[in-house]
């Protein structure tokens, strides 16, 4: 795990097949996923979210942050830099 | 699946055709079997104004539909079965996907209650395209289908255009469709006409570096042709005195007989707009991708131009080269609004510097020994005055024909640039000349990639297709030969065509026409009597020297300052930076 810790913060519409199009796009570059949850909200009716972390330098990591936003299922992507300690 | 009692009601698969009739489909390329056999039913039952085009293979109907789109601007639709039939669309998708051409390809699947089972003929054609593929879908219930169409095309033609496969199960396809065939919730033309457009800060951004630069070139892409802005170029260019590069995608966004052309940069490209880049000041990227073939080096790229980019597609910026500015806009409605500004610019020294290296190194020919493949591109250039569809395939002619065959007309060239895919030239011709029934089409293949899909000759032959298709038999896959002969010390493997048919022969069988040309004393005569032939295919089989090579030549991942423009006289250090 080289480089700096980042959370991407996906919002997608819930359509077969879209954590795999999500996992493409890191696995075409060679790239690792760290950890990934999903968490929805029924009572509200909202996208479901997933929050991706990543290790990565900052030019991989916003280049699948551009291509994952470029997915026809995906409203939004926000990308965190995780603090040190 | 249940069966219809009332006449009018429809099927999925009826669905389906009156939803690509709403679309304004007027051909389907297909290939038929099992699971898609109700799909090639409802053409026939729906009393459909769509006309299937049967196709030998898979490959050659997606590449085919790739064709028309690229000359129409259309989406070209494809039919085929699951399994291996949905399997051999890979490649033509992903052609496709790389190019940014909207195709459509309809899969047949296994029923739905056998999906993941391992059934006859299922393939998981859904994930195994996911990369491929601008989107695609698993249709699992028939009511969905109209509207799958819909958003397919929507999503096929609008933005950065690419390939949509909607994979269909057999018992979706056969079931009743209860919904209604409603229209496209937008027209298409509505949609295709949301388009980005620059901010007033960019363009005035642009506005003055245009103005302030001593050495500017404006470097035009594919984006330039999708977004139908040829014309808008060409007055931006002459605006500005600006001379226009272009990528081998964006061949025609620029009458390449103009002066302020270059023609095409890069690895194969002409010495001058090489040498033009490498001594700008200013690079004006209109959609353009900075492609590995057309930059080199990454970092040595025009280490001293300010670089502007113009994309529709926001991921293209700072992925291959950090520009100095990034503009998120469609490539027409960003030259409509600089135009808007109405000034102008002139650059005369910089100018008078092009045109000596328009003077000093020249596209060159050596007409001495055997008949060469540039000689018979400009026998067909002189023949057809730079206006017919030119179709090619990947390798050794394909950079001639970059470089010798000069475009006058937008969506008149179509070669597979990203993929690079053997075996395109011949079906996306006779896709082409499906899109423009009065076109003079050309295909142009080595005898290699012919080989790859020679079988749509059956095809072309059948719907008595006036295609000249052009054959330059080197004996080899030249392309390859050429770097194995300058990095691998001339060691020869697995390039020799050894085996090959008699292609005069083989035209023959397909019932067309056939002429075989080696001797240049009589190439323009020959090439004036194929093109008179318009009763259906003729097979020009040229053949040329076998050990020819491609100059100039900027070794890959090396910085365009390493161009060749002849033979070297030193061992060339293998490249590493690229393939
Ligand atoms: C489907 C496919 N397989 C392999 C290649 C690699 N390749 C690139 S150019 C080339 C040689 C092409 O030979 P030919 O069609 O005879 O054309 P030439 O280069 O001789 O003009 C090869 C094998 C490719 N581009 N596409």
């Amino acid at each position: 795990m080289s480089g700096h810790k980042y959370t991407l913060k996906i919002t997608a519409h819930d359509n077969i097949g879209v954590i795999v199009r999500i996992a493409q796009v890191f696995a075409r570059r060679g790239h690792s996923i760290e950890t990934l949850n999903v968490v929805r909200d029924d009572e509200h009716d909202t996208l479901p979210v997933l929050y991706i972390t990543a290790y990565g330098n900052k030019t991989r990591i916003d280049q699948i942050v551009a291509q994952i936003k470029k997915l026809v299922d995906i409203a939004t992507v926000t990308l965190n830099e995780e603090q040190d300690g | 699946m249940s069966s219809k009692s009332n006449p009018e009601e429809l099927d999925g698969a009826q669905a389906l055709i009156k939803a690509l009739e709403q679309q304004g489909v007027e051909y389907i390329f297909g290939y038929s079997g099992g699971a898609a056999i109700p799909i090639f039913d409802a053409i026939v039952t729906t009393d459909t104004k769509i006309q299937l085009i049967q196709t030998r293979h898979e490959q050659g109907a997606t590449h085919m539909a790739d064709g028309y789109a690229r000359v129409t601007g259309k989406p070209g639709v494809v039919l085929v079965t699951s399994g291996p039939g949905a399997g051999n669309t890979v490649t033509g998708l992903m052609t496709a996907h790389m190019d940014s051409v909207p195709i459509i390809v309809l899969s047949g699947q296994q029923i739905t209650p056998m999906l993941g089972l391992d059934a006859f003929q299922e393939a998981d054609i859904f994930n195994i395209t996911m990369p491929v593929v601008k989107h695609n879908y698993l249709v699992t219930s028939t009511n969905e289908i109209v509207h799958t169409v819909h958003q397919a095309f929507a999503i096929a033609t609008t933005g950065r255009p690419g390939p949509v496969l909607i994979d269909i199960p057999k018992d979706v396809s056969s079931g009743m469709f209860t919904a209604t065939v409603a229209p496209p919730a937008q027209k298409p033309a509505a949609l295709i006409a949301q388009k980005p457009t620059p901010t007033s800060t960019d363009i005035a951004y642009v506005q003055n570096a245009l103005t302030s630069a001593k050495r500017p070139v404006i470097l035009a892409g594919h984006g330039v042709l999708i977004a139908g802005a040829h014309a808008e170029l060409r007055q931006l260019a002459q605006v500005f005195d600006t001379p226009v590069t272009t990528t081998l995608l964006g061949k025609g966004a620029m009458d390449e007989h103009d002066d302020l052309s270059l023609g095409m940069l890069g690895m194969h490209g002409t010495a001058y707009a090489n040498k033009a880049i490498i001594n700008a000041d200013l690079i004006l990227n209109i959609g353009s991708r900075f492609d590995d073939r057309i930059i080199g080096q990454p970092d040595a790229f025009a280490t001293n131009a300010t670089k502007i980019h113009v994309d529709i597609d926001d991921s293209e910026f700072n992925k291959m080269i950090t520009v100095d500015a990034a503009i998120r806009a469609d490539a027409r409605e960003f030259i409509l609004a600089l135009l808007a500004t109405n000034t102008s610019a002139t650059h005369a020294p910089w100018r008078a510097t092009i045109q000596t290296f328009k003077d000093n190194y020249p596209l060159g020919v050596d007409a001495t020994g055997q008949l060469t493949q540039q000689e018979v591109l400009q026998a067909i250039h002189a023949e057809t005055d730079g206006n017919s569809i030119m179709a090619t395939d990947v390798g050794q002619h394909q950079m001639w024909a970059a470089q010798f065959y000069k475009v006058r007309s937008p969506d008149t060239w179509i070669s597979s640039g990203g993929a690079g895919t053997m075996g395109f030239g011949l079906p996306a011709a006779i896709g082409a000349q499906f899109g423009h029934p009065d076109a003079q089409v050309v295909s142009l293949s080595g005898d290699g990639g012919f080989q790859m899909t020679l079988f749509e000759l059956a095809t072309a032959a059948l719907y008595k297709l006036p295609i000249k298709i052009v054959i330059l038999d080197n004996h080899y896959l030249g392309m390859v030969r050429q770097w194995q002969e300058l990095f691998f010390d001339n060691r020869m493997s697995g390039v020799d065509l050894e085996g090959n048919p008699d292609f005069v022969k083989l035209a023959e069988s397909y019932g067309m026409p056939a002429l075989h040309i080696t001797d240049r004393s009589r190439l323009k005569e020959q090439v004036a009597e194929a093109f008179a032939y318009t009763d259906g295919p003729i097979v020009l089989h040229c053949e040329v020297g076998k050990t020819d090579n491609v100059y100039p030549m900027v070794p890959a991942g090396r910085p365009l300052e390493h161009m060749l423009t002849e033979a070297p006289t030193e061992k060339l250090e293998k490249p590493t930076g690229s393939t």
